[in-house]
Order: structure tokens, then C-alpha cells, then sequence
């Protein structure tokens, strides 16, 4: 099981108060989506669990392991299980697709790493664009790399930070049920970070509302549209 | 400055040739390492300064880049001329030492502002799957850093070459440089020989450039570097 819990979270971005006492829970093997407007903390989150951020008080536990308390890193980013997809991507562009696929596989050093990424690559219909830099690639296919090398690592924890804003409708569509698939395929835990209510309320298991650094509302889509709160039905006009 | 140099055909130009021919080589062989100094020095301040930032380091740079030449020659000679640094202050190593302290900001700067044009996420990816300091930093950071770099190079390179002020107090004995030559033939050369002394250093700089950028671009070709 990788249930990520964040207890009692409190956390400073150069001397502003991000998060005072945030708890929230997000359960294994679902998609959650984490929506809120811009500067309510929602990458923050994504950062404290990924162990890119350290928060100043509180526990964040992946899967009854405790990777924060406080100060103390415990779990190193690398030793979390956890992909991290980045709104801008960040494809290295000075190497071809594969070269970012294969990355992570190369400094583990998995002898096998490319039947991994020709495997990866077939699954998500990129496997003719391996030859290819990041920059001769379409904002969609890249999407699907840096996806690719996310979960050719194999992570537990999916971290996706807006990754789908710049896309059109048709090719959101297809990204999304391309990581839907791996959900199901892999039983990933998906954090989805959002601020497109519609889509968060058409794919996800179950949604957190985040308002200036505080839990406004969690529930599934369900239970959040038959009983929204007045925060949830002004944010998000229900 | 051409058409003296060639008032008299070609005869001035093969003179002046042969009057820099070992000043040439030195000045190509310093100013070459001096760049090499500089630019290393200065993508390892870039990359020591974004991750933690030092206002104080970098405006003591940008100072003693402001110092004018002769008074960074005086602190020069100042600090090295003792027995102690003698190794130093008599050998060649005191030019290099010139220009490092004279030039750095000007190389740190150029890469500086490069690396603070990569996203920071860059290295959070490399990071997550596993990759150490150093890993990340050789095959993420200076590719994407090279081009910045070669730029720093050049820069430094023609600032070594060109470099007079401080370098005509400090320069060891045995060791002459292409402008401390022209600057001392031309107090009793004709004006076209003067021109043509010019016109060869010119000629020469402008020479090693084409070369050094030529390697550089099978570098990157060889590389992909972007």
C-alpha cells in the first residue's frame, strides 16, 4: 500500500507562511487531484513528498514510512518510489527521447535498460520518435516522453505537476488515458495538480481542495458536487 | 592602419612578421592557457554562486575588474615581488595570475547568466532518478552550460591577447607578449612599420579565433551539444 499521508504540516517560502498545520491524505492506487487556485500550495505539496522541498514542522509518509519529520530528510528523493512529472516537462533538450528515457535506468544500472525503454516507448506509441531531440517533438509527444521516463522507473507515486495545461482537448484526452492505463497496469498512486476543476471532476477517484495553504474541501467528485461547501462552489461554480 | 601598412608592398608585413614571430607564439600559448583558467574558474564560481550566493565575492570581482590595469599592476608587484613568491612573480605564471584576477568577473558572469536561464528542473529530474552531484552536473549541466563556456573562452581569450596595461609591469624577464612588443618597437619605428605590427597582431587574433571557434564546432557536432 502507498497511502501518502502529510500531518500537521507547516512550511515557509522565504519568510511567507505556505502551510500552518496541513494534514491531508491521499490513498494508494487511485488518482487524486490536488486543485486550487494559483499560490495555494499545490506544487509545494508535490515538492514535500517528492523530497525536493523539506517542510520547517511535520511528518509527510509514504506508505507507513516516514521520508520527513521536520527538518530530518530520512528518505532521500531518489529512494522514494516516486516519479515527478513537471509542468514545463523539463525533457532534457540536449539529449534525444531515448537518452531521457534511459537516463534513470542508466544510473541504476539496469543491464537490460533498453529493451526497458523500447518497451516503455511501444506502450505509449513514442517509438518511432526515439531518435528524435525534445525540440523536434509536438507539445503532446513530448508529454508522452517525459511521462515515459517517469514510469520507466517503475515508481509507486506519480507526481504530475499540471503537466497537461498547454495541451489541446483531443491530445489531453489521450495523454490522460495513456496514464490511466499505466495507473491500472502498474498500480500507481497519482497526485494530479490541477486548476481545471472539469478536468479533476471527470478523471480523478477523489479531489483535494487546497485555499491559501489550508484543506478547503476532500471527497470524491461525487460527494463534493452533492455536498459542496461555499469555498468549492464559488472556486469552482459548482 | 592598412594602407600604411602596405605603403611599401608586402616588405613591411614580412618585417613585422618576423619581428613578432616568438611573441606570437607566446602570446597565443599564455593568453590559450589564460582562457582556459579563466573559463574553468568562472563555470565553477557560476555553479558555486547559484547555489548559494555570495553578493560580497562578486562584488569584490566586479571591483578589482574596475581596477585600472596600472593599479592592479602595482598590487601585483606589491604582493609577489618577495622571495617567497618568487617562483611566481619570476615566471610566466604571474601573467596568468594577471589575468585571472583581472578578468574572472567578466567569465563568471557570462556562464552565471547562462545557468540562471535552466530550469531548476533539470536537475530535480536527474536528481529523483538517482543521480549524484557530479553526475547531474556532467551530463546536464555543462552540456547545457558548453556553448556559455566556449563563449567565456573566447571572451577571456581576447582579453589575454589584447591585455597591456598590467601585463607591461608584471611580465617576467625572458618572456615578451605581442602588444608589450609593438608598444616598445613602435617608440622608434616608422609609422607603416608601427601599422603593419598592428595589422599582423590583427591578423594573428583574428586567425586563432577562426581556429578555435572551427574546433568548437566539431566539438558540438561530435558532442550534440547544444
Amino acid at each position: 500500500m502507498r497511502n501518502i499521508a502529510l500531518i500537521d504540516i507547516t512550511h515557509y517560502y522565504r519568510n511567507k507562511k505556505v502551510f500552518s498545520g496541513l494534514s491531508l491524505q491521499i490513498p494508494s492506487g487511485k488518482l487524486t487531484c490536488l486543485l486550487g487556485a494559483s499560490g495555494s500550495g499545490k506544487t509545494t505539496v508535490l515538492k514535500l513528498i517528492a523530497g525536493l522541498e523539506v517542510a520547517h514542522s511535520g511528518k509527510v509518509v509514504l506508505g507507513g514510512e516516514t521520508l520527513t519529520e521536520g527538518k530530518d530528510l530520512r528518505v532521500p528523493p531518489h529512494q522514494r518510489g516516486v516519479g515527478y512529472i513537471f509542468q514545463d516537462l523539463a525533457l532534457w533538450p540536449h539529449m534525444k527521447v531515448w537518452e531521457n528515457i534511459a537516463f534513470g535506468l542508466q544510473v541504476k544500472k539496469v543491464t537490460d535498460y533498453r529493451q526497458k525503454v523500447m518497451t516503455m516507448a511501444e506502450k505509449l506509441q513514442i517509438g518511432h520518435l526515439l531518435e528524435k531531440y525534445p525540440g523536434e517533438l509536438s507539445g503532446g509527444q513530448q508529454q508522452l516522453a517525459a511521462i515515459a521516463r517517469s514510469l520507466v522507473l517503475e515508481p509507486k507515486v506519480l507526481l504530475l505537476d499540471e503537466p497537461l495545461a498547454n495541451l489541446d482537448v483531443k491530445l489531453k484526452k489521450k495523454v490522460i488515458a495513456q496514464v490511466l492505463e499505466a495507473k491500472s497496469a502498474q498500480g500507481l498512486t497519482l497526485l494530479y495538480v490541477s486548476h481545471d476543476h472539469r478536468e479533476a471532476f471527470s478523471i480523478a477517484d477523489r479531489i483535494l481542495v487546497l485555499r491559501e495553504g489550508q484543506l478547503a474541501a476532500a471527497g470524491s467528485p461525487e460527494e463534493l458536487r452533492k455536498a459542496p461547501n461555499d469555498y468549492l462552489q464559488d472556486f469552482i461554480e459548482l | 592602419m592598412l594602407n600604411q601598412a602596405l605603403s611599401r608592398g608586402t616588405e613591411n608585413l614580412m618585417k613585422a612578421f618576423s619581428l613578432l614571430q616568438l611573441e606570437m607564439i607566446t602570446s597565443f600559448q599564455l593568453a590559450s592557457l589564460g582562457a582556459f583558467l579563466l573559463s574553468f574558474l568562472g563555470l565553477a564560481f557560476a555553479y558555486l554562486k547559484n547555489r548559494q550566493s555570495s553578493v560580497a565575492f562578486d562584488f569584490a570581482l566586479l571591483l578589482i575588474f574596475a581596477l585600472p590595469s596600472v593599479v592592479a599592476g602595482l598590487a601585483l608587484i606589491r604582493f609577489y615581488n618577495r622571495p617567497s613568491l618568487s617562483f611566481i612573480y619570476s615566471s610566466p605564471l604571474i601573467l596568468l595570475v594577471a589575468w585571472v584576477m583581472r578578468y574572472l568577473w567578466v567569465s563568471e558572469r557570462i556562464l552565471h547568466n547562462r545557468y540562471m536561464q535552466l530550469p531548476v528542473h533539470f536537475e530535480q529530474v536527474a536528481w529523483l532518478c538517482g543521480a549524484s552531484g557530479w553526475k547531474t552536473f556532467q551530463t546536464i549541466v555543462l552540456p547545457l552550460l558548453a556553448n556559455a563556456w566556449f563563449s567565456a573562452f573566447l571572451v577571456s581569450f581576447i582579453f589575454c591577447m589584447g591585455e597591456l596595461g598590467t601585463a607591461i609591469m608584471v611580465y617576467p624577464p625572458g618572456t615578451s607578449l605581442l602588444p608589450i612588443k609593438i608598444f616598445t618597437l613602435m617608440a622608434n619605428a616608422p609609422q607603416s612599420l608601427t601599422s603593419a605590427l598592428c595589422l599582423v597582431s590583427l591578423l594573428f587574433t583574428g586567425l586563432v579565433l577562426t581556429g578555435w571557434i572551427g574546433i568548437w564546432t566539431l566539438i558540438r557536432k561530435a558532442t550534440g551539444w547544444v
